[in-house]
């Protein structure tokens, strides 16, 4: 058994030590097998640390579009202790996806070959899609603005804008679109019959 | 007790398994009390991540994945693990429940970066992996001096590798080399804090103080292993002073006991090695 821990253990850390000169084939093949948490590549703190924020505003029914609203980092916008924070993964969470989301549609700006639309980007949109919102909305869009931490600078800049969304529609939201449109048809069906009569 | 304190390579091993069974625990049971954050329409939802997995519902174990990566199922993987965790804590290396505990919180990691990747795992939680799969080999032949050895070894090597490899990338970046990562850093709404961030601006050189130091010890980090047990108990003072200080500005608590873990091999190895070179 001593042998073949000392074994497997010489052969991870053979592994760990290619995995730091990131070689392709090797990525690729640890990435068939599901293990690529096993071979970190050690980057602590490395590149910038970009404050990014999340701002969504919805476009309902009628044409209206609502005011910006954040989403915050920390759910209401409260830092929790530094003794107990479920919610720190959540905010790990959102921050890297925003990260992500901004460096592909960078690579994407420059000409990279991406995938037409990238994985954090996806994964951004379902999560948008499912935030709370009025039953009266209709599509939504979000932008993700870099600011300048603690600085008094102004309202920062925009480093990604996305189109319109549908929203998906729930039973009562689909209940009120139709009352809605039964309204609109007679409403419209009593202005064809004034304007018919002689 | 002897300064400086010399753990044989059993009581390095003892004392790193209870102290990544606290980082399991507290990171575990910390993410598994936020169980909201996996319900459909949260960012750590399974619906969110689930882009990461294409053509999923093609594989024979996608029925499994679903539940064990779905709500409730992947906060409840989560707490039991943090449960293990906590037992780690208690029973240490060499009791009877050691090997099935450390397998269970290794595969049960493993699981969750899969499903995870970097959205809400970070680092420490690949940390945490190497140290408890380098804990699990061990356990698997308690009495062995050689399986502990080689074990104790893998942890303080990686741990040293982790610094310097860092400490390798930071130097290319231009922000480390002039000197203000250390304000970018705390002065973000994620990590950052504030009142930190004004002070750094309100003082340079302290700025550039902080960050140059970050930068040379985790550089110098190899000489721990290699400058005998008092130069290895300096680079560990530093380590928890530095990750206890991280903990406290930037809310990074699961790095402390993470990095905890890899101490007692670290200096049983550096004196391994001195003695070596001695003998």
């Amino acid at each position: 058994m001593d042998v073949l821990v000392v074994t497997v253990l010489a052969l991870w850390q053979v592994g760990l030590l290619a995995a730091q000169l990131r070689p392709a084939w090797l990525w690729r093949w640890i990435g068939r097998f599901r293990v690529r948490s096993l071979f970190p590549v050690w980057e602590l703190f490395i590149g910038p640390q970009t404050d990014l924020s999340l701002f969504l505003r919805d476009r309902l029914d009628d044409g209206t579009l609502t005011d910006w609203s954040e989403e915050p980092v920390w759910p209401g916008g409260v830092r929790p202790s530094i003794l107990w924070a479920p919610c720190f993964w959540r905010a790990a969470a959102l921050a890297a996806l925003l990260r992500k989301l901004v460096r592909r549609e960078r690579e994407r700006a420059a000409g990279g070959f991406l995938a037409p639309e990238s994985l954090p980007l996806r994964a951004l949109w379902t999560f948008i899609l499912g935030r709370p919102r009025s039953p009266l909305a209709a599509t939504r869009q979000f932008r993700v603005v870099r600011t300048q931490g603690s600085l008094p600078s102004g309202p920062g800049e925009d480093a990604y804008v996305s189109e319109f969304r549908p929203l998906p529609r729930g039973a009562l939201d689909r209940r009120i679109v139709d009352a809605r449109a039964a309204r609109d048809d007679s409403a419209a069906s009593f202005v064809s019959q004034a304007s018919n009569a002689p | 007790m002897s300064f400086p304190f010399v753990p044989d390579v059993h009581q390095a091993i003892d004392a790193s398994t209870r102290l990544i069974g606290l980082a399991i625990a507290v990171t575990s049971l910390e993410r598994a009390c936020g169980s909201r954050y996996y319900r459909s329409g949260e960012i750590l939802a399974w619906d969110v991540v689930r882009h990461r997995f294409p053509n999923l519902e093609k594989r024979a174990y996608a029925g499994i994945l679903e539940r064990a990566f779905g709500f409730p199922g992947f906060p409840l993987l989560l707490g039991v693990r943090g449960i293990v965790g906590l037992v780690l804590v208690i029973t240490g290396a060499g009791s009877a429940v050691t090997a099935p505990a450390l397998s269970f919180v290794f595969f049960a990691g493993l699981l969750g970066t899969w499903r995870n990747h970097d959205l809400g795992h970070s680092a420490m939680d690949r940390a945490i992996l190497l140290v408890a799969g380098a804990l699990c080999l061990a356990s698997l032949a308690p009495r062995s001096e050689l399986a502990a050895g080689a074990a104790a070894t893998f942890i303080a090597v990686n741990a040293a590798l982790c610094y310097f490899k860092s400490a390798i990338f930071k130097f290319r970046d231009p922000e480390w080399r002039r000197g203000w990562k250390a304000l970018e850093i705390v002065d973000t709404s994620y990590l950052g804090r504030r009142t930190v961030a004004g002070f750094f601006r309100a003082h340079p050189a302290l700025t550039r103080a902080a960050t140059w130091q970050v930068l040379g010890v985790e550089l110098a980090f190899p000489l721990a292993l290699l400058g005998g047990a008092t130069t290895a108990w300096c680079f560990v003072v530093w380590g928890l002073v530095f990750h206890a200080a991280n903990w406290v500005i930037l809310g990074l608590r699961g790095f402390v006991w993470t990095f905890a873990a890899c101490y007692p091999p670290i200096i049983w190895l550096a004196a391994a090695i001195a003695a070596t070179g001695t003998g």
